[in-house]
């Protein structure tokens, strides 16, 4: 499968790319031959370390910081990709924040945090890529298993996700004619910062429980999501569009107490 | 042959002799290697057959992918007993018999089923009900063994295309009515084209890979956007 020139000449642009997900995206797209801008918010010595990654492989990588919830800053972050590229080929939509609470215990904050980056970003940085993104063009965006599951304090980042699950649906048919293609990668519970911000304290106990609960027995990786953006991105996936593929490791799979290795011979 | 391409041993199990051999010559010509194997798929003594001789031939197994399929567009009032049992058959009980025969052999290897199922299986589709019965079933029965085998290392997902430009196509659209279908359903694509079946392959080809290894019990449609739900 590993075709090391298959994105050769192409630009990838990943959002939230200075960790987790975003950062195995990068890199992977990088390894198939994409020059990579990595987006980041907060985290610059972790986005370093990603264009860092990108580099070492032979390919550029540009750096770019905004806070993708402020309108003004995602204007800002696509005339620096301009700046560089005025082709932009891949977008991966991997940036998400939010606050864990139960419905009740939402503030507006809370709401607006989550909504303007996580919709609204995705929204405007959308519209403002596009130009950029001719024939055969990918957008992907990383969507979650609490669009289809009721998580713990999972609420506003799982219905903000299921905004962006149809919004891809929507965008995949205005593009159909263009041969762009907009899908979503839905990841289960991945080894992150994020997985460990939600688990608290934890993490160990949250992990073992996960994959006890997973059909194949662990909890992902980011590389394992970042496989499947690549191969999203790759060439020879120009007749997927609109789709949501699910890299959970069969933990969606199971219901209730009924966990897979119950029905194995 | 986008798995001989990546070194793969193929054996090609097919209905008809031509069929089979036809796909095994290319891969040859390709520079891979490969074996035909053929015999009456509707027959529920030859699955196993088959099954046996491509696991002696091939001397192990890694990658199981159920491709078999056939099917006619045309109005369900018009179906009767003998095509039913034709098309649950070619794009069913024969996948099901394959993965009984085969699933040792894959749990071993901790290999992987890629089911190339339709989304007429997913949605539904007038002019054919059957094969949509058959194909639904089959995405369902895939799912099933990924429950059933996950924590014997074998995962197991679905392909599941829209149209897709093949010799099931062109058969079919020789009826004007079954023409008239296919060119609708092109039209209403977001894409306004029909699959090629290299794009099919790849989607098996990246689900069968150690790319995919969290992946597993999933559908993945290849259709240009016909269904999104």
């Amino acid at each position: 499968m590993e075709k090391a020139s298959d994105l050769g000449g192409k630009w990838a642009l990943v959002t939230g790319a200075s960790r987790g997900i975003g950062a195995a995206c990068a890199v992977s797209l990088a390894a198939r031959g994409a020059d990579v801008a990595v987006h980041y918010h907060e985290s610059q010595e972790a986005a370093e370390g990603t264009a860092a990654q990108v580099e070492a492989l032979g390919r550029r990588a540009l750096l770019l910081k905004a806070d993708l919830s402020q309108p003004s800053e995602i204007a800002s972050l696509l005339e620096g990709f301009r700046s560089t590229s005025r082709q932009l080929d891949v977008l991966v939509l991997a940036a998400a924040a939010t606050a864990f609470k139960e419905v009740e215990q939402i503030r507006p904050h809370h709401l607006a945090k989550t909504y303007n980056l996580v919709v609204g970003g995705m929204v405007q940085l959308v519209q403002g890529a596009l130009p950029m993104i001719g024939p055969n063009g990918r957008v992907i965006a990383i969507s979650g298993s609490g669009t289809d599951f009721t998580l713990p304090g999972y609420a506003l980042l799982g219905s903000a996700k299921g905004a962006m699950e149809v919004f891809i649906r929507y965008l995949a048919q205005e593009l159909g004619g263009r041969q762009i293609t907009a899908n979503c990668v839905s990841p289960g519970v991945i080894d992150t910062d994020s997985a460990r911000f939600y688990a608290k304290d934890g993490y160990p106990q949250f992990a073992a429980r996960v994959s006890a609960a997973t059909a194949v027995g662990r909890v992902g990786s980011p590389a394992d999501v970042a496989a499947a953006v690549t191969f999203l991105a790759s060439p020879e996936a120009g007749y997927i569009t609109g789709q949501v593929l699910v890299v959970d490791g069969g933990l969606g799979l199971s219901s209730g107490p009924f966990m897979p290795h119950d029905a194995a011979p | 042959m986008a798995f001989a391409k990546e070194g793969a041993k193929v054996a090609v199990m097919a209905h008809s002799e031509h069929s089979a051999r036809g796909t095994a010559d290319e891969v040859q010509r390709a520079g891979g290697d490969a074996t035909a194997i053929w015999g009456d798929l509707t027959d529920l003594g030859e699955p196993s057959r088959q099954t046996a001789q491509a696991l002696a031939w091939l001397g192990g197994l890694d990658v199981l992918v159920h491709n078999a399929g056939w099917t006619l567009t045309r109005p369900f009032l018009e179906d009767g007993p003998e095509y039913w049992r034709q098309v649950l058959g070619l794009n069913l009980v024969v996948a099901i018999a394959i993965t009984k025969h085969a699933l040792p052999a894959l749990i071993e290897s901790q290999g992987v089923i890629v089911s190339v199922s339709s989304d007429a299986g997913r949605a539904g589709m007038g002019g054919e009900a059957v094969y949509a019965a058959a194909k639904g079933g089959l995405t369902a029965f895939t799912k099933s063994i990924a429950q059933e085998v996950a924590r014997h290392g074998v995962r197991a997902n679905v392909v599941s295309p829209g149209l897709v430009r093949t010799r099931i196509i062109d058969l079919n659209r020789e009826d004007p009515r079954a023409a008239k279908v296919i060119e609708r359903i092109v039209a209403r694509n977001p894409q306004r084209r029909m699959a090629e079946p290299e794009e099919v392959a790849a989607a098996v080809l990246f689900l069968a890979s150690a790319g995919a290894s969290h992946i597993t019990g999933q559908v993945l449609s290849v259709n240009g956007g016909l269904q999104m739900t």
